[in-house]
């Protein structure tokens, strides 16, 4: 698979994720050793075949409205790098 | 060049011959039994943990203090797990132990709700000993950590266990395992040890409260050094969970000792041609086919020309439901978090030294191929590759009770190799075992072991629901020493 | 220089009242502590996210569908639009793309006395987001705080087709289409709330074109007044800007009520590329056919087809029916008084002057009203039947609808008949006009509304209980004799 290297950076900014020259490099490399048969892709994009999304499922679960439990305060603060008394708190968000 | 290790301390002796149904007889009757059974299990973790460093947390010197508490709370009541020790991949998450998942990002992390199956299992009656090491978030094996740790093979010297939980099974500290397969991580690492692994049809077991990264791939599986073991262990988690909407209805499982109901064999006949396939896999493998010819077994070589390109459709669709799943490690509700003069750059700052390099590349990757410009040329190709996999083994497994191949093209890596000397995205580790992740179907991975080699595995791909079958020609090939 | 015409296309969201999330079950009460209405589900938590669809918020969107005229789906899917934001806790809003609830339905507005259709695109669930708290202003605040009860609440998003062509056709549409929801009570639909929103896609193009020029993506309309006034200026601010030659930039665009100007918005120029893909998480739902079926027959009838019904069967003025079925309640209070008392204008004359007066003084709505439907028609026929006169059903009815109490028992209580008895009424007129000369002497003389001193004291002497018209009649009779 061959990608441009502005291709890899929009894709790790996409992703939040910033990458430097040399593993820039390296990604490239692993991509190009990606074994994808680039001409069997090509010949698939024309085919009629559906696509599969997801693991065999059977019938629908769905669930009734009915509250159950949430958790306490305490607990859904418990792991939060940065909170008050009850809000998590997050750097300013313009830029 | 290796051993098997010597299981010289008396009280070890105490269950390591015990299936997991006995040992949970012998405690349930037998209260001088459980006093022993404390203190061997805090002998026999303390030395796996040290030897193979198998753990991310556990009880450590309590254990045996808190194997006498949770017994003599259940021993009352009839329970067909009573005291069988157990440990889990740190990426299935329980209430007492944090889930860190191999992860810088989830270093300290608390879980505040447990995972379905290990509900089941305390239900039952089982004792969590702890949290077993994995690679960053399960993904592929434990060849190289962001947190230093690498869990070494008790039957390997010197080579990579694949996962903590594979090590615990096979150093005999625990009975049973659970953990987690995406692209096949379980038989993996079974193979690499020399123990079984089950990985179930896809919705078996309830994947709440898993640390996953694809969700339309993972399932929870059971490692065990017997058969027998892995069936009591399923029937008891394979529950369906209505809080799971891809969790499937509980299906009748009842598997009939060690008679095999399986005759036909299928196997791929391009299976020699595999790029990284080691010599000492194919000899053994091929010495294997010719034994179950000989065993009386009728084996097909059949064409499955869509069976190779699944390492490469699962890395991709896996890298892509990656980089979606793995958008909450935001640093804002759990986790680690790096500060930034403004949000977007907090989320950077924070993913950037979050994230190992692998799985770094994992999300970038996944980040490109469902960009809008290859949107359609990678990610919807490989969803319909999925989907030609997925009939090609279907229609494989009308004729045939079920597929055989090598579980990995190869022993167990040296320990200190990276994983980027597999190929990092390729996953040539899951040449054989990424198409049952990919149909959803059950595949069971038999231990081969021989005197003076590393041990390697045989993977049975099985239909849709069909775990009893595989355990059940287990239990026969074992019985046979095959 | 030739006529420009404007497109518009709305995407409205609209939060639906069940009681639980989207995909778990914690609670969607409005004004709760902050997280304290969260779960490891609606948090994002790492092996917490597995979503079960909530069948009421599908019940309620496969209504909204069918009351827009939609096509409904035989079977929906859910899909992953994958963002960074603080308000998003998976880094992913699971909404409908590729399978929605329901496509290609309509709404029909009224525009300049003819009818017009404004095309539905489709209409699919989405979870709503988080709140973020900023400290002062969005500009200033060092630090911003994260409240996730509203993160997973239910929405259906209804996007229409670029049908619309001015400000006034977007704020009738956003109007039918809130009275049509509440009809089928699947939600408040209060814009000040934010359980009713819409946002605004406007451009500008060469009258008949059949091109679209760059259009501009407007937001934080927070009323109906703000939705016509938005869209008005945005309209003749890009006319101006195509007038001069200039280029209209495609932007996200902030609708600034105070200052009524629209703004645009820093960093949303470039078109995010969303990744959308089905959520594995959540297998494909068949839609049983005879479930729609069902919700189908529990909607009530809508407001179009109950106005013409007011008109048409009922004779009402169309001003009447217009402001009775503007309100699913106050129609179905007509409907049900007329089915005791087939009287519609009386009725909707007593709905619209003393129940509203009432309602208003109270500022209660009309389903905590007491006074039922059957009883306010026996209280208009106790007039028709002269038992009551028209000032004590007034007073009557006050008593009703503070106690809920039916009209009889309250005359009873209080002792209230009308008395109508023309041998009682005759003495006490007698009595009457002897204790009064001078207003008999006026009356007699020319002064005709002298009658009305005597009425009053007739009925002063009655306690009001007597038959105002029985009273006029036999004080005319009575002094028309004397003379």
């Amino acid at each position: 698979m061959h990608f441009s290297r502005e291709e890899i950076q929009k894709a790790a900014q996409d992703a939040r994720i910033s990458v430097s020259a040399q593993q820039e490099e390296e990604l490239l490399a692993e991509l190009k050793a990606f074994p994808l048969q680039e001409d069997f892709f090509l010949r698939l994009q024309k085919e009629n075949v559906e696509q599969t999304c997801y693991g065999p499922v059977e019938e629908n679960i769905m669930a009734s409205d009915e509250p159950g439990a949430s958790l306490p305060l305490s607990e859904v603060l418990q792991n939060a790098p940065d909170a008050d008394e009850s809000c998590f708190l997050v750097p300013k968000v313009v830029e | 060049m290796f051993l098997y290790p010597v299981i010289e301390e008396e009280v070890f002796a105490i269950y390591a011959h015990l299936s997991a149904r006995e040992l949970a007889v012998e405690v349930k009757k037998n209260e001088g039994f459980r006093e022993k059974m404390a203190a061997a299990l805090l002998q026999k973790c303390s030395s796996a943990q040290k030897e193979y460093d198998l753990f991310s947390s556990w009880y450590g010197e309590k254990i045996a203090q808190k194997y006498k508490e949770v017994i003599s709370e259940k021993a009352s009541s009839d329970k067909k797990l009573l005291g069988v020790p157990y440990v889990l991949d740190d990426t299935i998450c329980s209430l007492a132990f944090p889930a860190a998942c191999g992860s810088p990002m989830l270093q300290n992390y608390r879980p505040p709700f447990e995972a379905y199956a290990v509900s089941l299992l305390s239900r039952a009656g089982a004792f969590l000993c702890g949290k077993a090491r994995v690679a960053e978030f399960g993904l592929g094996c434990l060849e190289e950590s962001p947190l230093g740790a690498v869990t070494a093979n008790p039957r390997g010297k010197g080579h990579i266990a694949g996962s903590g939980a594979a090590a615990a099974v096979a150093s005999g500290a625990v009975s049973f395992a659970l953990g987690v397969d995406t692209t096949g991580e379980l038989r993996e690492a079974a193979s690499y040890c020399g123990i079984f692994a089950l990985k179930p049809s896809y919705g078996a077991i309830s994947r709440r409260g898993l640390i996953g990264f694809s969700p339309s791939l993972e399932q929870a599986g059971i490692l065990a050094s017997r058969s027998s073991d892995l069936a009591l262990v399923f029937q008891e988690i394979a529950v369906r969970d209505p809080q799971d909407a891809t969790s499937r209805e509980t299906f009748s499982f009842s598997p009939q000792g060690d008679q095999a109901k399986i005759r036909k064999i299928a196997v791929p006949k391009d299976w020699s041609s595999v790029p990284s396939l080691h010599e000492e896999v194919k000899k053994v493998f091929a010495d294997k086919l010719e034994q179950l010819t000989a065993m009386g077994f009728e084996l097909d070589y059949i064409s499955l020309p869509h069976f190779f390109y699944a390492p490469a459709a699962g890395s991709l669709l896996a890298a892509v439901e990656a980089f979606s799943s793995l958008a909450n490690y935001d640093g804002v509700r759990f986790g680690c978090r790096e500060e930034g003069r403004h949000l977007q750059e907090m989320y950077t700052k924070t993913r950037s030294r979050g994230f190992g390099k692998r799985s770094s590349n994992f999300i970038i990757f996944g980040a490109l191929v469902s960009s809008g410009k290859y949107y359609d040329k990678y990610f919807v190709q490989a969803q319909k590759l999925r989907t030609l996999i997925k009939r090609e083994l279907l229609a494989c497994l009308l004729e045939y009770d079920c597929l055989l191949t090598p579980t990995v093209p190869f022993t167990a890596p040296l320990l200190g190799r990276k994983a980027s000397d597999h190929g990092g995205l390729n996953f040539v580790e899951a040449s054989y075992t990424m198409a049952a992740n990919l149909a959803g179907l059950p595949a069971l991975s038999y231990p081969v072991l021989s005197e003076g080699s590393l041990p390697l595995g045989l993977q049975f791909i099985g239909r849709d629901k069909g775990e009893a079958d595989l355990i059940e020609i287990a239990s026969f090939l074992k019985k046979e020493n095959f | 220089m030739t006529q420009l015409e404007s497109v518009i296309g709305l995407e409205v969201h609209v939060e639906l009242h069940t009681k639980t999330k989207l995909f778990c079950r914690c609670r969607t009460d409005f004004g709760a502590e902050p997280n304290t209405q969260v779960c490891p589900v609606c948090l994002g938590l790492p092996g917490g996210a597995l979503p079960v669809l909530n069948q009421k918020a599908l019940a309620y969107a496969i209504k909204a569908s069918l009351a827009l005229n939609c096509r409904i789906a035989k079977e929906i899917t859910f899909d992953r639009k994958n963002y960074f934001y603080a308000d998003l806790p998976k880094g992913y809003q699971i909404s409908q793309f590729f399978q929605p609830v329901g496509t290609k339905g309509y709404v029909e507005i009224e525009v300049d006395g003819k009818v017009k259709k404004i095309a539905i695109r489709q209409l699919h669930l989405e979870e709503d987001t988080g709140k973020l708290i900023h400290l002062g202003g969005i500009l200033s605040s060092p630090y911003s705080r994260v409240d996730f009860n509203r993160a997973g609440v239910p929405l259906i998003e209804i996007v229409t087709e670029p049908d619309i062509r001015s400000a006034e056709e977007a704020r009738l549409f956003l109007q039918k289409l809130r009275d049509i929801l509440r009809y089928i009570d699947i939600s408040d639909c209060k814009m000040q709330e934010g359980s009713l929103r819409c946002d605004a896609n406007v451009s500008v193009r060469p009258a008949g074109s059949d091109s679209l020029g760059n259009k501009t993506e407007l937001k934080n309309m927070n009323s109906f007044r703000s939705v016509y006034q938005g869209i008005e200026y945005e309209i003749n601010r890009q006319r101006e800007l195509v007038m001069r030659g200039e280029s209209v930039l495609p932007e996200t665009r902030h609708w600034d009520e105070e200052n009524e100007v629209t703004r645009a918005m820093r960093g949303k120029l470039a078109s995010a590329d969303y990744r959308c893909f089905p959520d594995p998480n959540i297998p494909p739902l068949k839609v049983d056919s005879s479930w729609v079926e069902q919700l189908a027959d529990s909607i009530p009838e809508l407001p179009d087809a109950r106005l013409k019904r007011f008109v048409e069967d009922y004779g009402l003025p169309l001003r009447d029916a217009q402001l009775l079925t503007g309100s699913r309640e106050l129609a179905e209070f007509l409907d049900a008084t007329l089915a005791h008392y087939r009287q519609p204008k009386a009725v909707s004359n007593w709905i619209q002057g003393e129940l509203l007066r009432l309602l208003n003084l109270e500022n209660m709505g009309i389903t905590s009203c007491k006074v039922k439907p059957q009883d306010l028609g026996r209280l208009l026929e106790m007039v028709d039947k002269g038992v009551i006169s028209g000032k004590m059903a007034k007073d009557i009815w006050e008593e009703m609808f503070a106690s809920g109490k039916g009209p009889e028992t309250i005359v009873k209580e209080k002792g209230l008949v009308q008395i109508s008895d023309e041998n009682i009424l005759g003495q006490i007129v007698a009595e009457v006009i002897q204790e009064n000369p001078n207003s008999v002497k006026d009356y007699l003389g020319g002064k005709k509304k002298a009658i009305g001193f005597l009425v009053g004291q007739v009925m002063k002497k009655t306690k009001g209980q007597a038959n105002p018209q029985l009273v006029n009649k036999l004080l005319r009779e009575k002094l028309t004799e004397g003379s």
